[in-house]
């Protein structure tokens, strides 16, 4: 069974309502677009649930809605479940008018009917449902209201009669001949209809066809008038919509809603970027102060277990668990608590529909950079993580402005980096730490401007263009979906630490501890050896061999910065922990650990992140470029921290 | 009638009429399917720097600069 519907219509809400907790996100075959299947069990039977990305219409624009368009048109799916809002009908029937017209017969779930009568909106369901010749159930997915009787009707079959869309002469004239066209081809799927959306321009649907058909079909597709046949579609589909809107439907006279007050102010011409700005720097400070007390409560915990170890196991095994292990994944498990808030805070703010009023606002400094409004967002998800971040740029419908966004999203320092920046500025900077780590954030931001404006003018001239994009209604973020957000996210990171931190903590306590006999992690170990030998790389940005050695397994992903200086300075058995060794060796001080900070926002933020990168652009040469570019503009921000700064400070 | 304006030409809180949308196939029937086809009335509720915020058959969409400028409105009295 398929959900499908525009975007922000409550499909989701209805896919969590059906499927509880028996659902699992991954990715369509080929294509990095989540793909949400869930089990609903119904009768004493398991149901399988496919949550479609939102589109707007059969004909795709963007890749997410190219894969709901092809998931339907499989016909997979037993039954079609399609989610329309009951305050927004005329838009949301022009997509179930192009369902019926590929031959589906799908069940419409009403939704946010509570929102359309406090807007004062009668509906006639009985009416809609005769006038569609499909079944039509009000619902309300989050008080899990008409679910029964939705699923009732989505298990029996749809009569036959259902609402006919039906062309003027001179498109059906086309149709036929397209038809006809694609009659004689060796294809699958319903040919009436692949007719009628190739004359209404969807260009889509010729690369599925074979290349004899194809160069016949451009053929005649050059011999009418495209664009008149495309317009008197459009037309004669919302003229039907608005003679059945008429029939059941009262709209009271315009009244503002509760949505359009709060945007007179969100949104307002001077006040939008104030508030904005406001927001961001609250988000910013409840990430660390809601943060704290737990973050405490870790360190203790690890501390005790540390402890426990070093009394009881000794030899290799107790520095195999202390120096390695509980060191390493330890000093980066204290950071789960920043993280998991700073996920809340942004998945509050999507939920409450605020994050697409940040495009509206922010459209004017977008465009002086050379972008365009919507690609804030992806740009504000960086700073949870870049690699859904980078995903999140699909949405930007011009590849110029895409490939930029995706260029610059590295340096939105990501919640991975956060540890790196707690601990060195908790230790180098014990007054001003706030200050150090906010300075940070808009160092990145700051680059990312003037990147993005270099780009601009070399590698994609252009202007950015224009952006339509729907704002959903406001609502209260759902306490639930924002707390889950947060545990998988929690989770992820968790994992992450158990598996691909773990590992490296292990390779590099291995690398520290051997050859044996030699000092741990002595110049004598083999890491030592690495150290030395790359370590002229980074002498002039006042780097020891040892964070020479956490910056190239920081590859890996940022916190192992911090969980490999603490295997290499082996703090596991230490009371005073990774920042009393840090504070004590004369290898650190302000200028460089500010530097060390810089340069771990500004380099690559991880493997995954490149693979995304590559995945989104889909070429080698841009992801090597942006590794290279990485590299090189946080080696130079170190370079001039280092050599300013010790010139003020040492 | 009157003659038609861009848009961008009118103050929060005017309906307009679209009449025409300029611009590439691609964009005007993106709009198209958004409801911002010709005779879909749209209600302007917000104003930005170039870019807008409008109402159409109750759903709201942001407008970035320069699309406000390609949609061709008659303002209703």
């Amino acid at each position: 069974m398929a959900l499908v519907g525009n975007p922000n219509v409550g499909k989701s809400t209805l896919f969590n309502a059906l499927t509880g907790m028996k659902q699992h996100v991954g990715n369509w075959p080929g294509v990095t677009v989540e793909k949400k299947v869930g089990v609903s069990r119904q009768r004493g039977r398991d149901i399988e649930v496919v949550d479609l990305p939102g589109m707007y219409s059969t004909i795709p624009y963007s890749l997410d809605e190219k894969v709901a368009r092809d998931f339907l048109r499989s016909g997979d799916s037993d039954a079609v479940i399609h989610v329309v809002d009951a305050s927004n009908l005329e838009r949301n029937l022009y997509l179930t008018l192009q369902l019926l017209e590929m031959g589906l017969r799908p069940i419409i779930a009403l939704s946010m009917v509570d929102l359309a009568q406090e807007q004062g909106i009668l509906l006639d369901v009985e009416r809609l449902s005769s006038s569609l010749g499909l079944p039509v159930v009000p619902i309300n997915a989050s008080r899990k209201e008409g679910l029964d009787r939705l699923m009732a009707a989505a298990l029996s079959p749809v009569g036959p009669e259902v609402l006919a869309v039906d062309y003027d002469k001179d498109v059906s004239r086309d149709v036929a001949v397209i038809r006809s066209i694609l009659e004689d081809a060796e294809l699958d799927g319903n040919r009436e209809w692949m007719a009628r959306n190739i004359v209404a321009g969807d260009a889509t649907l010729l690369d599925d066809v074979p290349v004899d058909t194809r160069s016949q079909l451009d053929d005649a597709l050059s011999s009418m008038a495209a664009e008149d046949n495309e317009l008197s579609m459009v037309d004669r589909r919302y003229a039907i919509i608005s003679d059945l809107a008429a029939k059941v439907q009262k709209r009271p006279p315009r009244r503002r809603s509760r949505s359009d007050r709060i945007d007179r102010v969100v949104t307002h011409k001077y006040l939008g970027i104030p508030i904005f700005l406001t927001i961001m720097w609250a988000m910013f400070q409840l990430t660390f102060v809601m943060a704290e007390p737990f973050m405490a409560l870790i360190e203790m915990g690890f501390e005790g277990l540390s402890e426990f170890v070093g009394e009881n196991v000794g030899g290799t095994w107790g520095s195999f668990l202390g120096d390695g292990v509980i060191a390493g994944v330890g000093s980066v498990l204290v950071f789960l608590p920043n993280i998991m808030i700073l996920f809340l805070l942004l998945a509050i703010m999507e939920e409450s529909g605020y994050l697409a009023r940040a495009a509206f606002v922010m459209d004017k400094v977008m465009h002086a950079i050379g972008l365009q409004g919507k690609s804030i967002i992806p740009m504000l998800m960086g700073f949870g993580c870049n690699v859904p971040a980078i995903m999140a740029t699909r949405t930007i419908d011009d590849d110029k402005d895409r490939l930029i966004s995706i260029l610059i999203n590295p340096f939105m320092s990501c919640s991975a980096r956060l540890p790196v920046y707690i601990l060195l500025a908790g230790i180098f900077f014990p007054g001003n730490a706030g200050t150090v780590v906010f300075a940070l954030y808009v160092l990145g931001i700051l680059v990312g401007i003037g990147s993005a404006k270099l780009f601009r003018s070399t590698l994609f001239k252009g202007e950015p263009t224009p952006f339509i994009m729907e704002l959903p209604c406001y609502k209260t973020p759902s306490a639930l979906a924002s707390l889950q957000k947060m545990l998988d996210k929690g989770w992820v990171f968790v994992r992450k630490a158990g598996s691909v931190i773990l590992l490296a903590v292990v390779i590099l306590w291995v690398l520290s501890y051997f050859p044996s006999g030699v000092e741990y992690a002595s110049k004598d170990s083999y890491i030592g050896m690495l150290g030395m030998l790359i370590a002229p790389l980074v002498a002039p940005l006042g780097f020891d061999w040892k964070i020479a050695v956490a910056l190239i397994f920081g590859f890996i992903a940022k916190e192992v910065v911090i969980g490999a200086l603490g295997t290499l300075y082996g703090v596991g058995d230490d009371s005073e922990g990774l920042s009393g060794q840090l504070e004590g060796d004369p290898a650190w001080n302000q200028v460089n650990a500010l530097g060390l900070m810089a340069f771990v926002l500004l380099y690559t933020p991880c493997v995954a992140a490149i693979g995304a990168i590559r995945h989104e652009t889909g070429s080698n040469r841009l992801t090597l470029f942006s590794v290279v570019y990485g590299l090189a503009v946080a080696w130079l921000a170190a370079f001039l921290i280092w050599t300013i700064g010790g010139a003020l400070v040492l | 009638m009157a003659a038609s304006v861009p848009l961008m030409m009118l103050r929060p809180g005017s309906i307009g009429r679209i009449c025409d949308v300029r611009g590439c196939r691609c964009t005007c029937r993106r709009l198209s399917d958004m409801g911002l086809c010709p005779n879909a009335q749209v209600e302007v509720m917000e104003e930005g720097h170039g870019s807008l915020i409008v109402k159409v058959n109750g759903s709201r969409y942001a407008l970035g600069r320069g699309m406000a400028a390609k949609i061709m409105v008659n303002e209703d009295a």
